[in-house]
């Protein structure tokens, strides 16, 4: 049985997608102006792939595949498969990396990406309808920690380096928003046709999350950007409130992590739709 | 019962200890403890780095805390946190650590590279102070009786905090010093003198340009 993704959770999805990136952004002037750009195009992207799938009658990706001839169909959804298992280790990866240089560096990488894969695996096998239930609060949570951090941090920023920003102007894609194509191909599936409106607000909220956290990190931090191995994390820990509200680093820190499980389940349960689709050997396995 | 077996390497890998490259890292880590510490004083004597450091005992039941003081030397400041972490039989761990005491020659020529060293450990809070002793070496500075009765380092760090605040000092936490030293400006760090009756007493500013030259403020 097909999985189905009400639109707000379709939007929640994305925005909680890009928002995992959120540890681990440049924060150079030119990346924050790249990110913003991005968030743009992307937006605009998504809006027209939703409007053309819902022109031509076609309820997703998957179905498009279906409906072209299996020769070219197959393939795509293998590679689109393979992309999203590429995903879901970059995402281990990162977020092991991240684990044992701040706060476990006792345990080693393989270990804490098992971690990470196990809990996707855990999540993502109840398909996507589940993970993107789970999304929908999740987005909401980690909006308003990322919003908050941001308004606390505020006050450390330097208004110097604000004024300076609009000279590094131009018109540059991030590569990090690349990923959201797989994303955006799978995870906007639906028994009737696809709306636009969720999706693409969905892109524009985490799309700008993650120019506003490049941007705090900037701002704050300056030049010694450079120097700090995790900018965006180590600029949300630059306040305390008194001796109650000390590390908020650590607040936000997990709000991305918790991000980073969705988009791996997400990940994993594509993949895992790729494969059965593109291959019906497979289908005869248990999720 | 597969899910069973799928349970067993993972409690096998949680069990092991596993080979490590960085070996500080390897050996502090399976120390057990961690060794809070609530301020530095770093001094230079005969070309080599001197840094005491003020942890922080909790033994009694009562809660009370007490400090305690170790000194280390070394010829650079990475190997003074090295020397420092290898010293004890816990885990150096800087996360409470609020002030660094420093003597008037390395806030002039030294302090990119205490600062590039302090940075690369990642339980050192960006908001830490540097503040610069005169007129008493940074070790007695951070060691004289706190006026309030509490841990002297934790005292000095709160003092500088409201010290601050009222803009007798310019505000310079570490990410801030960081990113002045970057862009080849001015930094301002507060001075710290004994007073008289041997406690630590804030003074004025040094006012400290790339090229290591002072003034006060």
């Amino acid at each position: 049985m097909r999985d189905t993704l009400f639109p707000r959770w379709q939007g929640a999805f994305l925005a909680v997608f890009l928002l995992a990136d959120g540890l681990y952004l440049e924060t150079s002037p030119e990346y924050i102006v790249s990110f913003f750009v991005s968030t743009l195009i992307f937006a605009l992207v998504t809006f027209i792939y939703l409007r053309l799938l819902a022109y031509f009658n076609i309820r997703d990706f998957e179905a498009l595949c279906l409906k072209i001839p299996s020769v070219v169909g197959k393939p795509l959804l293998i590679i689109v498969g393979v992309f999203a298992v590429f995903v879901l280790i970059l995402s281990g990866l990162r977020l092991s990396k991240f684990w044992q240089i701040t706060a476990f560096p006792a345990i080693p990488q393989y270990l804490s990406m098992l971690v990470l894969f196990f809990v996707a695996w855990r999540a993502g096998r109840r398909g996507r309808t589940a993970v993107a239930m789970w999304a929908y609060p999740t987005a909401y949570l980690c909006i308003f920690i990322v919003l908050l951090s941001l308004l606390i941090t505020i006050s450390n920023s330097s208004a110097e380096y604000a004024m300076n920003l609009p000279k590094y102007f131009s018109f540059s894609i991030s590569p990090r928003f690349l990923y959201l194509i797989p994303a955006l191909l799978l995870c906007t599936q639906t028994e009737n046709l696809p709306t636009t409106k969720h999706c693409t607000i969905g892109v524009i909220i985490g799309g700008l999350g993650l120019t506003l956290i490049s941007l705090r990190a900037y701002l704050v931090l300056g030049l010694a950007c450079s120097k700090v191995t995790y900018p965006c994390f180590a600029a949300a820990g630059v306040f305390s409130v008194g001796d109650f509200l000390q590390r908020g680093e650590v607040i936000f820190a997990c709000a991305i992590v918790l991000c980073e499980a969705v988009r791996s389940s997400l990940m994993l349960t594509l993949a895992i739709t790729c494969f059965r689709s593109a291959i019906p050997a497979l289908r005869k396995f248990k999720r | 019962m597969k899910k069973l077996l799928l349970l067993i390497p993972c409690i096998l890998m949680l069990a092991g200890c596993q080979p490590i490259k960085n070996k500080r890292v390897e050996l502090n880590q399976n120390a057990g403890q961690i060794l809070p510490i609530s301020a530095l004083a770093i001094d230079k004597e005969d070309d080599l780095y001197k840094m005491t450091i003020e942890s922080i005992r909790q033994d009694s039941l009562d809660g009370e805390v007490t400090p305690e003081y170790f000194t280390v030397k070394a010829d650079d400041f990475s190997k003074l946190f090295y020397n420092a972490d290898m010293m004890f039989a816990s885990r150096l761990y800087l996360s409470h650590a609020s002030v660094v005491i420093i003597s008037e020659e390395i806030a002039r020529f030294d302090i990119d590279k205490l600062i590039d060293s302090l940075i690369q450990r990642p339980d050192v809070r960006l908001t830490l102070r540097i503040a610069v002793s005169e007129s008493a070496s940074p070790d007695e500075i951070l060691q004289a009786p706190s006026v309030t009765d509490g841990i002297p380092g934790m005292a000095l760090s709160s003092l500088i905090e409201k010290r601050t605040k009222d803009q007798t000092f310019k505000d310079f936490p570490m990410f801030r010093i960081l990113d002045y030293r970057l862009n080849g400006r001015d930094i301002a760090l507060p001075v710290l003198i004994l007073s008289d009756d041997g406690h630590a007493a804030p003074d004025s500013s040094i006012i400290i340009s790339k090229d290591g030259g002072i003034k006060y403020a």
